[in-house]
């Protein structure tokens, strides 16, 4: 009997429940991911056509310098030929040796639980500045400490209030510093640190799931910041999946990365929406680099 | 005596059935009763489905519908097999414990209060955990000399969930190897004493159905030689560390892919 119905309505359920939720067939995903990616078909996230240019409007807001595909005026070009917006996103391969003139290596920061928003500004000024290579090795390790003694990695992710707004750019920086500085020595802390924060990560977002990463401070409950930070986090997760070789970080960034497209889809708001377009713009980079996390640990 | 009392995941869990029975039959043993979760839990379903999602549609399924006679790997002794040999196939657990005269309660969850005064009216020297989440430490407290639960996966490495299927993806099915291990709960996750582990090597051309199945026996084995050592007391624990392993959850679909496919090479290869 149980094998007539598994043979009878096995298949007309499992296509069902496929129907239900893509994300649980994995070539449906795949499928996803490579229209999107490389064949530019940016409908499938309820973007309307044309409009590419508002991603360069939205990236030149933010200072940053848009993607070929964004600018170029062919709709129908690949994501993928034309340097997908990880670019955006990539830590210098170096570092300058030498401090820069005038930089303040001794700057202390206060801790984000103090000063939440002053912290979580340093947090993305180093960050950038690791990123585009303006800092030295010397200054970035001392900035990170400084952040990083401000926030022990226990307190980072509380299960009832959530984590604290600017964080993920503060572990974003750590890793990329990490990736930047693989064999240095002064960096042993800062990698223990580091790990101790992803693992803590990957079980509040295992265990909250799509209620996960609310924002800690009553004043930082906009839908928008919120999307951005939660974004922030998974390209954090990414970024730890490559630098530890780690495949926990990347299993649980893939699935973040489905809740995000899911809240991102279900979002009713103009696509002139400045913010909008920022959640788009981070999720479409975040999905290059879960692409490229994918690539480098399972290369074949 | 050694009192063992057996907490069960469902009504119709194949797994505790087999337990049960086989620890009834044991000489020197006695289930001193059966705590058994309520199929239709609202709060319960409610949390699972959070977490499942449509997932959860498939477990039911499997569970409700196909039992474990889910089709993989039909030629591989699994606990419905084992269910027939010791005389409780197709009964439910309920049923088996009023035929036996064993003292049963049918809980909302094993962490209610319900479950706790049924646990400590039943008197146990040591709880048998077939299944049913994550286990609270006032129950932990009322269990005797503790809980033993099998897990499927090698401690203290592999801890939490999928844990047959990451060793694979990580490629450590060699180095750590690919088996299951009983140990005591604690308040962690998979981080209490070890009583003992067993490898479950893959074979030549296993799919991980297959590799699952082969599971099945050994895990019935490991929590009866766990039993058995208690009665013997000759119960020994090795503690672990918490930094001796590492916690693993539920496998995102492409990662699954990627293990079949190195789960295809291993067992292609004539297996590890």
């Amino acid at each position: 009997m149980r094998s007539l119905i598994r043979r009878g309505l096995g298949p007309l359920f499992e296509a069902v429940v496929s129907r239900l939720d893509p994300s649980v067939d994995p070539a449906e995903h795949s499928r996803f991911v490579a229209s999107v990616l490389a064949e530019g078909d940016l409908t499938q996230l309820g973007w309307p056509a044309g409009v590419a240019p508002l991603v360069a409007h939205s990236c030149a807001s933010i200072g940053l310098q848009a993607p070929t595909w964004a600018s170029a005026p062919d709709e129908g070009v690949s994501l993928a030929q034309n340097g997908p917006l990880e670019s955006l996103f990539a830590p210098a391969t170096t570092l300058a040796r030498e401090p820069l003139a005038g930089a303040n290596a001794a700057t202390v920061l206060p801790p984000f639980e103090e000063e939440p928003q002053v912290a979580a500004t340093g947090a993305e000024e180093m960050r950038r500045q690791i990123w585009s290579g303006d800092t030295s090795i010397d200054e970035a390790i001392s900035r990170s400490r400084s952040l990083a003694n401000g926030l022990d990695s226990k307190r980072w992710f509380l299960l009832k209030r959530g984590a604290l707004y600017g964080t993920a750019d503060l572990l974003r920086g750590l890793l990329q510093l990490c990736a930047a500085a693989p064999g240095d020595t002064r960096l042993e802390s800062l990698r223990e640190y580091a790990r101790a924060v992803l693992d803590s990560a990957i079980r509040h977002l295992e265990v909250r799931r799509e209620a996960a990463l609310e924002m800690a401070q009553a004043s930082l409950t906009d839908d928008a910041d919120t999307d951005l930070e939660r974004i922030r986090f998974s390209l954090a997760l990414l970024a730890g999946s490559v630098v530890f070789d780690d495949a926990r970080y990347l299993n649980t960034a893939l699935k973040t990365q489905d809740w995000h497209l899911r809240r991102l889809q279900n979002t009713k708001t103009s696509g002139r929406d400045a913010r909008w377009r920022l959640r788009f713009l981070f999720y479409l980079a975040a999905l290059a680099q879960q692409e490229e996390s994918m690539r480098r640990a399972f290369p074949c | 005596m050694l009192r063992v009392v057996v907490l069960a995941p469902v009504d119709n869990s194949p797994f505790s059935r087999v337990v049960t029975a086989l620890c009834q039959a044991e000489p020197g043993v006695e289930v001193a009763g059966l705590i058994i979760r309520k199929i239709l839990n609202p709060q319960r379903l409610r949390a699972e489905l959070r977490r499942d999602g449509v997932r959860l549609a498939r477990k039911a399924w499997k569970k409700l519908v196909l039992g474990s006679d889910d089709g993989v790997a039909d030629d591989e002794r699994g606990l419905n097999d084992i269910a027939k040999e010791v005389g409780v196939a197709g009964i439910r657990l309920s049923a088996f414990a009023k035929r036996e005269g064993i003292r049963f309660a049918k809980v909302g969850d094993h962490n209610d209060p319900a479950a706790l005064a049924a646990l400590e009216a039943m008197r146990p020297d040591i709880v048998a955990f077939t299944g049913g989440g994550i286990i609270r430490g006032s129950l932990i407290a009322a269990s005797g000399r503790g809980i033993l639960n099998p897990h499927m996966g090698v401690l203290p490495h592999y801890r939490g969930m999928d844990v047959v299927e990451w060793p694979i993806l990580e490629e450590e099915h060699e180095r750590v190897g690919v088996g299951a291990t009983l140990h005591l709960m604690d308040s962690g996750i998979d981080t209490g004493p070890i009583v003992r582990s067993v490898r479950v090597p893959i074979e030549r051309g296993d799919s991980i159905e297959r590799l699952r199945k082969r599971f099945e026996p050994a895990m019935v084995d490991l929590i009866l030689e766990g039993i058995r050592a208690a009665r013997d007391d000759r119960l020994e624990l090795q503690p672990q560390a918490e930094a001796d392993g590492q916690q693993y959850f539920m496998m995102h679909p492409r990662l699954y892919e990627q293990m079949r496919h190195r789960l295809a090479e291993v067992a292609g290869a004539g297996g590890a």
